[in-house]
């Protein structure tokens, strides 16, 4: 048998064993602890910083940009590009909530798609959602892009808006780091 | 026998004699641990010095994007005008905050066409290793009456 043996009987190459072991679980716990700190790290200094409310403001009081032309009401619509963004997403609420078909505003939601994606980061995908919240039953009038990701991890920010009738809907503005969108 | 010799750098226990070489399995245990010990405290220190260099260098960008964004609200209200922007002297605000770090400053337009509008930068890129980023979103109105969304970006290294 390798090591020393004293008048007890206690060998050293136990103690030695038994620090060296104790020196293992705590590296291992340093470097565990160390780097729970740096997961995700790369997913998160890509939206670091990010305002979702600073970004809904700037998407609701921008202007549109390009004009867009629909059908509603057996006329047809002309949206400006001065229009504000505010405005066009409180029509197209109102109309959906008066009956007017969904598809009417597909032009219109690429548009605010594209703005949506110009104000996101890299590596993040931006959802949007209008509900009308006058009831106590809120329903869900627009979803740009059509389908609604539910995850975990997200920016959120939300504003109310009112229309002429008075009718309230709350505007869901969430940016979710690509990744765990395309889980 | 028991006259036999025994060096000095023997010891001697009560069961038997263990010399320096006896010993070697423990001295290899105690060695690797010490110095399992000591590299895994000088990584967590150099990570926690990198995490507090990359925090320092958020910070500083942060306050840069800040007081910018500031100094353009403050002068001209929550929608200014882009043409004043171009005659603002950014670079001199950016000096001052940027406390030292060399930085590459923006002022560009995400909607609704994308285009730079204000560059101001200090430094050489090519020596970057860590860097610090921040930015913020505000409206303006253009010369056509249109309301573009601009950033307002900040690298700090």
């Amino acid at each position: 048998m390798y090591g020393r043996r004293s008048c007890d009987g206690q060998l050293a190459l136990m103690d030695a064993i038994v620090f060296f072991v104790a020196s293992m679980i705590v590296s291992g716990v340093l470097f565990s602890l160390v780097s729970t700190g740096t997961d995700g790290q790369d997913a998160v200094s890509a939206i670091e910083g990010f305002d979702a409310d600073k970004a809904l403001t700037a998407f609701l009081r921008t202007s549109l940009g390009t004009e867009v032309e629909m059908v509603l009401g057996g006329g047809v619509l002309t949206l400006s590009e001065r229009d504000e963004v505010a405005e066009c997403i409180l029509l197209e609420a109102h109309c959906i909530a008066e009956g007017d078909a969904e598809s009417t505003f597909e032009i219109l939601n690429g548009v605010l798609d594209v703005i949506l994606e110009s104000i996101s980061r890299p590596f993040m995908v931006p959802f949007l959602q209008v509900l009308d919240v006058s009831d106590d039953d809120p329903a869900v009038l627009v979803s740009i892009p059509s389908e609604w990701e539910e995850v975990g991890e997200a920016f959120a920010a939300s504003s109310l808006l009112t229309d002429a009738e008075g009718r309230t809907y709350l505007i869901q503005f969430r940016s979710v780091p690509a990744s765990s969108a395309e889980l | 026998m028991e006259d036999r010799r025994i060096p000095p750098f023997v010891i001697r226990g009560e069961d038997g004699v263990a010399g320096f070489f006896e010993d070697l399995p423990v001295l290899m245990f105690v060695l690797i641990g010490a110095s399992v010990l000591v590299m895994s405290g000088a990584w967590v220190a150099r990570q926690n010095a990198i995490r507090q260099l990359e925090q320092e260098l958020d910070d500083t960008a942060d306050t840069v994007v800040r007081r910018v964004l500031g100094s353009i609200l403050s002068k001209w209200g929550e929608t200014p005008r882009v043409t004043s922007l171009l005659g603002l002297d950014l670079a001199a605000i950016v000096s001052e905050e940027s406390r030292g770090h060399e930085y590459a400053f923006a002022i560009a337009s995400l909607h609704p066409e994308p285009e730079v509008f204000v560059t101001a930068n200090n430094g050489d890129p090519s020596r970057v290793v860590r860097t610090g980023f921040a930015s913020a979103l505000f409206n303006a109105l253009d010369e056509r009456g249109l309301v573009l969304i601009l950033e307002v970006r900040a690298i700090v290294w």
